[in-house]
Order: C-alpha cells, then sequence, then structure tokens
C-alpha cells in the first residue's frame, strides 16, 4: 500500500512537471516555475513521508505555539 | 491581466456562502456548551454585533477600488510591514483551505461511509476545488449564485419540517446564568461566520464595479447567512435541548434526522449534509483561491492557476495530517482558533482602519 500510494505521487508529481514546465519556460515565467517547483516538491516529501508512517510535524501545532500566552484566556472564555 | 468583474448578486452569494461554511453543522455544538439553553440569543446577538466589523471591510474596500486586500495592506502599511501582515493573512487561508477537507472527510466516515478511509473522500475533495479554481473565479462566483439559492431552500425547508418535534421547554430557564455566557456565545459564533468574511475581500474591491451597490451585498450575505445559522441553532435547542446538542458532534444531522412526517418524510438528514458539503466546498474554493491570489500577488506572479495544482497536493496532504483527533481538534478550535481568526478578522483591519485614517488627516493636514 505504501509502495503504491508513493508511487502514484512520484507519478503525479513527473507527469505534472512534464507537462507545466515546458509551458513556464517557453512563456518566460521564471517566478512561476520557482514556487511551482518548491510547492510540488513540497507536497511530494511529504506523501512519501506520510506513506511510511514518519510522524511530521503538524502545522496546527505551530500555530498553537505562536498563540499559546493566551490559552488561559481562552479557557476562561470557552468553559 | 484583465480584472473580471462580478455582479453584486454574485457578491452577495459568495458572501453568504463563505460566512455560512462550516457553522451551519458544527456551530450549534460548541455554542450550546458554552451558553446553554440561551444559545439562540448569542445566534441572535452575532449578526447585530457583526455589522460594524461587516461596515469595516465595506470601507477599506471602498477607499482603494480596484485592488485586493493583499495590496490594500501593502499599501497601507508600506512595503516591508504590509508584506509581513499580508502573508500572514496569506497563510490563514491556506490554514482554513486545508482545514475543510478535514471536516468533510471526518464527518463522512464518522457519519455515513465508516469503511472508507479519509484519504479517499478528501481526494475528491480538493480534486473539485482544483477545478474550481481552475475555471477561474467568474465560474466560482456564478455557481455561487446558483448553489445559495439551493441551500436556503434546503435548510429552510428541513428546519420546518421539524418543527413538529418543538418542546418549549427546552429554552426555560432563559438567562439562567446572566447575559456574560451569551456574549461568550456570541464571540465565539463571529469567529465561525464573521471573520472568515476577510477571505471575500480578495474579491470585493478588485473585481467588483461599483462600491457603493457592494455594501448592500456584503451586508446582506452576512444577515443572510446569520439568519440560516440563527434558525438552525434555535431548532437545535428547540429540539434536541441545549444538553443533548452540546454532547454531540453535528447536532444539525441529528436534528434532520428527526423528521418525521408519517411515513413519507423521514431521514431527510442528508439534505442538511448536502447543503452543509456545499457550503463547505464554497468556503475552500473562497480561501484557495484568496490563498493563491494573494500568493501571487506577494512575490509577484502573473498567472496563479499556475501553481494550482502543486498546492492542491499540499492542501491535500496537509488536510490529512492536521489534526490527529477529534479530541486535539476541538481543544484547538477553542484555544488557538479563535485568537487566530480574531487577529486577522477583527485587528488587521481595525489596524489598517486606523493607519488609514491618520494617513488621509495628514495629507489632508499638508
Amino acid at each position: 500500500m505504501a509502495v503504491l500510494s508513493i508511487l502514484a505521487v512520484v507519478l503525479f508529481s513527473f507527469v505534472l512537471s512534464i507537462v507545466e514546465i515546458p509551458k513556464m519556460l517557453k512563456q518566460k515565467l521564471y517566478k512561476e516555475l520557482v514556487i511551482f517547483c518548491l510547492f510540488l516538491m513540497f507536497g511530494t516529501v511529504l506523501a512519501v513521508l506520510k506513506s511510511l508512517d514518519v510522524k511530521v510535524p503538524i502545522p496546527s501545532d505551530l500555530i498553537a505555539w505562536i498563540y499559546s500566552p493566551l490559552a488561559e484566556v481562552m479557557k476562561s472564555i470557552t468553559k | 491581466m484583465k480584472q473580471i468583474k462580478i455582479t453584486n448578486h454574485q457578491l452577495y452569494a459568495l458572501t453568504a456562502n463563505g460566512s455560512l461554511g462550516g457553522a451551519v453543522m458544527i456551530m450549534a455544538s460548541a455554542l450550546t456548551a458554552i451558553a446553554k439553553q440561551d444559545a439562540w440569543l448569542s445566534a441572535f446577538l452575532t449578526p447585530v454585533l457583526g455589522l460594524p466589523v461587516i461596515w469595516i471591510y465595506w470601507f477599506l474596500g471602498s477607499q482603494y477600488p480596484g485592488l485586493t486586500f493583499v495590496e490594500i495592506t501593502k499599501k497601507i502599511l508600506g512595503r516591508w510591514i504590509g508584506t509581513v501582515a499580508a502573508a500572514s493573512y496569506v497563510l490563514i487561508c491556506f490554514t482554513l483551505a486545508y482545514h475543510l477537507p478535514w471536516y468533510i472527510s471526518d464527518f463522512i466516515t464518522t457519519q455515513a461511509m465508516p469503511e472508507t478511509p479519509s484519504y479517499v473522500i478528501s481526494l475528491l475533495f480538493v480534486l473539485a476545488v482544483v477545478i474550481a479554481i481552475l475555471y477561474g473565479i467568474e465560474t466560482i462566483a456564478r455557481v455561487s449564485e446558483l448553489y445559495i439559492r439551493f441551500v436556503l431552500v434546503m435548510s429552510v425547508l428541513t428546519l420546518l419540517l421539524v418543527s413538529p418535534n418543538i418542546n418549549f421547554e427546552n429554552l426555560q430557564p432563559i438567562l439562567e446564568n446572566g447575559i456574560i455566557p451569551v456574549f461568550k456565545g456570541s464571540y465565539f459564533l463571529a469567529c465561525f461566520i464573521l471573520f472568515p468574511i476577510i477571505t471575500v475581500l480578495m474579491i470585493y474591491p478588485a473585481n467588483t464595479d461599483n462600491v457603493s451597490v457592494a455594501k448592500k451585498a456584503i451586508i446582506k450575505g452576512f444577515l443572510v447567512s446569520g439568519f440560516i445559522v440563527f434558525t438552525s441553532i434555535l431548532m437545535s435547542v428547540l429540539v434536541l435541548g441545549s444538553k443533548i446538542s452540546a454532547s454531540l458532534q453535528y447536532p444539525t444531522y441529528l436534528l434532520a434526522k428527526e423528521i418525521r412526517l408519517g411515513i413519507i418524510f423521514t431521514r431527510l438528514e442528508f439534505i442538511i449534509a448536502g447543503t452543509w458539503i456545499i457550503t463547505q466546498f464554497m468556503v475552500a474554493v473562497l480561501c484557495f483561491y484568496a490563498g493563491l491570489t494573494g500568493l501571487s500577488q506577494l512575490v509577484g506572479l502573473k498567472d496563479h492557476k499556475r501553481i494550482v495544482l502543486p498546492m492542491g497536493l499540499v492542501i491535500l496532504l496537509l488536510s490529512e495530517i492536521v489534526f490527529p483527533d477529534v479530541i486535539y481538534q476541538t481543544s484547538w478550535i477553542s484555544l488557538v482558533w479563535l485568537p487566530y481568526a480574531t487577529t486577522h478578522g477583527l485587528f488587521l483591519p481595525l489596524l489598517l482602519l486606523i493607519v488609514h485614517q491618520i494617513k488621509s488627516k495628514i495629507l489632508k493636514a499638508i
């Protein structure tokens, strides 16, 4: 199952790159290319880690850490 | 790129959809936990107290016609602070966008299809969102016009059909614990139906023609969604009672299960689930669109549609890992989402308004 989902995601990224990157190069959209590659790589790596059941840091934890000073106030509001 | 203009009725539909969003299904539970049997009072107060905030949103947009919220922020706060504020705004849009598939997959796997893996449902949902974004804002606006009618008719119909089960004793005693829990509850509700409207500000001044008519559209959209939320919470309290509503995860869903009119009208709960999924879809599209266009304007991309597909992949995966379980989600919502939404939905526009007024005063004095 893990191998299958990794293969699916890698195939998706591969096909997407083949289709999209030449188009962007032709239209000289270099900024788009950088953002595109960054997010595609991020997504693929995340998918592989998720398929291998690696514990990934949760983005919600980061936001929770930023707002942790307000936790006591919020507890009094929602009680 | 040529700006696409949307009509006022489309703006109204987008606002109503964006505000309705996650609220109808889950809010009754959290609200009855806070305000007990007075939850309907809080649901009544939120649209009333929210009107000034909506006015701030409208006023900010009306001063800068043709610009999006990211551009307005950059213009008011200057290049550096503006970029930081706009980046955090873009981040909250994406945060909302990857929360919504989680809600859908959680709802479907716990209530309807327990054996289906959650990522299959998230995949279908994100796929639909990505396709909607690829079609462009004009299509999104048109489909929201179509959806809001369906949602309105269906929610009013289900709430009318459940009315034979009303028990007025569930409302008593009114104001048992004083007025304070009512205000707490209405603040809680505002974080779900009022502050997410900030995502509409990526569309409203930029893609509308007439800002003074747009005011009516936004206010009408907000009031309509406030009305639906109010009736659904009132019905939850009236039919189920505050204790049962508070202990459920999806009270409105159970409310629709209560419909029993003879043998013809029974088990209408998936009508209300359908309307919920539709509004969730519209909110996800709105947030994803706002995040994408915001990001493109932040880094100076010409075409936001180029990065939709990789972003969709990221959104799908983040929606899988965002909350490990429901307990984490409930505590995260009450401890983190409330201040997070308040910072971006209330304090950021307020700050922009104050700085804008000071700036225009100084410019006049010179």
